[in-house]
């Protein structure tokens, strides 16, 4: 299998799996007492226990573990444009996650 | 109530990832006036959501796009790449520029960019592409170092389409500039990737919205953990838009290979012009 196709795949896979953990963890915070008046959450904001973002965490991590393996892959196949590409996109994704670079969209 | 409410958002968001895959488009600005216009949520989690919708359709595709040749890794990051450099740009510019001329400066770039899309929209619908089996001749200097170039064949004509990117020094700048615009004003990118990609790069209008779809996955990453950091993410939410999004991309994706590419390309300009009359409608309601 080439790297494109292992980077399609584990972002098509761990986006699965983020899906279920979001479901699953959602469900959850209402079975142990969490409110489902969103309407009012979203107003008031709900300080949230780690478990719950576990699944948001997954997902957001996905990306960048799919490019830290591309750029592994790609490196062992000498395929350098990628490499080149990649590395960039990464530092500039770590900086977003330990939050010191901002973004708004 | 919530539950009916929730139910509803994943049939949205199914038909948004069906329309979304169609038109290469992330679907936050079909889900963002929507939610904004009906509902009361919090403007944030209506954005952070919308960004997580863009990136939840970008990943369900990327398989089928990638494995149908429809697009390249290659593309993907050198447009998230741009995408990221620029809204990073937007938002240090936005801020400061929120601050000096407040919200009648902001209105007076929304109105203009509402018009720009409708003039894009229109050199779009004129625009025709070169026909033959190869479009952008074959891959010299730059294309062909980044890896820009690729086979595709189109199960909807029946032919192997072989492309090459071209002009990519003014790609850059201009998917810079649509991060850029991105960046500052939060109105999302994916009705001028399409356009640029299939114009100025010189790509097949499938290619366009196969590797434009794509690049929410990359792209919108930096912006939706903005977000993250703020807790501004609501789980019931993402519950009940992610599943329906997911599928509907999925359901989109297959119809999009084997759709004519003039019907995606009407698809594309029928949302570039939702975009406008609600940039447009944004800009009124302040400066009227």
């Amino acid at each position: 299998m080439n790297s494109e196709k292992v980077f399609a795949n584990i972002l098509f896979f761990l986006s699965i799996v983020s899906i279920v953990i979001i479901v699953v963890t959602a469900v959850g915070e209402v079975a142990v007492g969490g409110s489902l008046n969103i309407f009012e959450d979203s107003k008031h904001g709900v300080a949230r226990p780690l478990w719950a973002m576990l699944g948001v965490y997954i997902f957001a991590t996905t990306p960048l573990l799919a490019l830290i393996v591309l750029t592994a892959l790609s490196a062992a196949r000498k395929n350098f444009s990628i490499v080149a590409l990649s590395v960039v996109i990464i530092v500039i994704i770590t900086l977003a996650m330990l939050g010191v670079v901002k973004i708004s969209h | 109530m919530d539950p009916f409410f929730l139910i509803l958002l994943f049939i949205a968001s199914f038909g948004i990832g069906i329309i979304g895959a169609l038109s290469g488009v992330g679907g936050g600005v079909l889900f963002t006036p929507l939610m904004m216009g009906f509902t009361d949520l919090n403007i944030d989690i209506i954005r952070s959501t919308g960004l997580a919708l863009a990136m939840m359709g970008s990943a369900f595709v990327v398989r089928q796009f990638i494995g149908a040749g429809a697009t390249r890794v290659n593309f993907i990051l050198f447009v998230s790449l741009a995408l990221t450099v620029g809204s990073i740009l937007g938002a240090f510019v936005g801020l400061s520029l929120v601050k000096e001329y407040g919200k009648v400066g902001e209105a007076y770039v929304r109105l203009s960019l509402g018009v720009l899309i409708i003039i894009v929209a229109t050199i779009m619908l004129t625009y025709r592409e070169g026909g033959g089996r190869i479009r952008g001749g074959e891959a010299r200097g730059l294309a062909k170092a980044l890896g820009l170039y690729g086979v595709f064949y189109d199960p909807s004509i029946k032919e192997e389409i072989k492309y090459t990117a071209r002009n990519l020094p003014l790609s850059f700048v201009l998917f810079s500039g649509v991060g850029f615009i991105s960046g500052m004003f939060g109105v999302g990118g994916g009705w001028a990737l399409v356009p640029v990609i299939n114009i100025v790069m010189g790509l097949p209008i499938k290619i366009a919205v196969a590797t434009s779809k794509t690049s929410f996955i990359v792209g919108d990453m930096p912006g939706f953990w903005v977000y993250v950091h703020e807790g501004a993410v609501e789980n019931l939410l993402l519950a009940a838009v992610l599943p329906g999004v997911a599928l509907g991309s999925i359901v989109g994706a297959r119809l999009m290979l084997v759709t004519k590419a003039r019907v995606i390309k009407m698809a594309v300009v029928a949302v570039m012009l939702i975009s406008a009359v609600q940039l447009i409608n944004r800009a009124l309601s302040v400066l009227l």
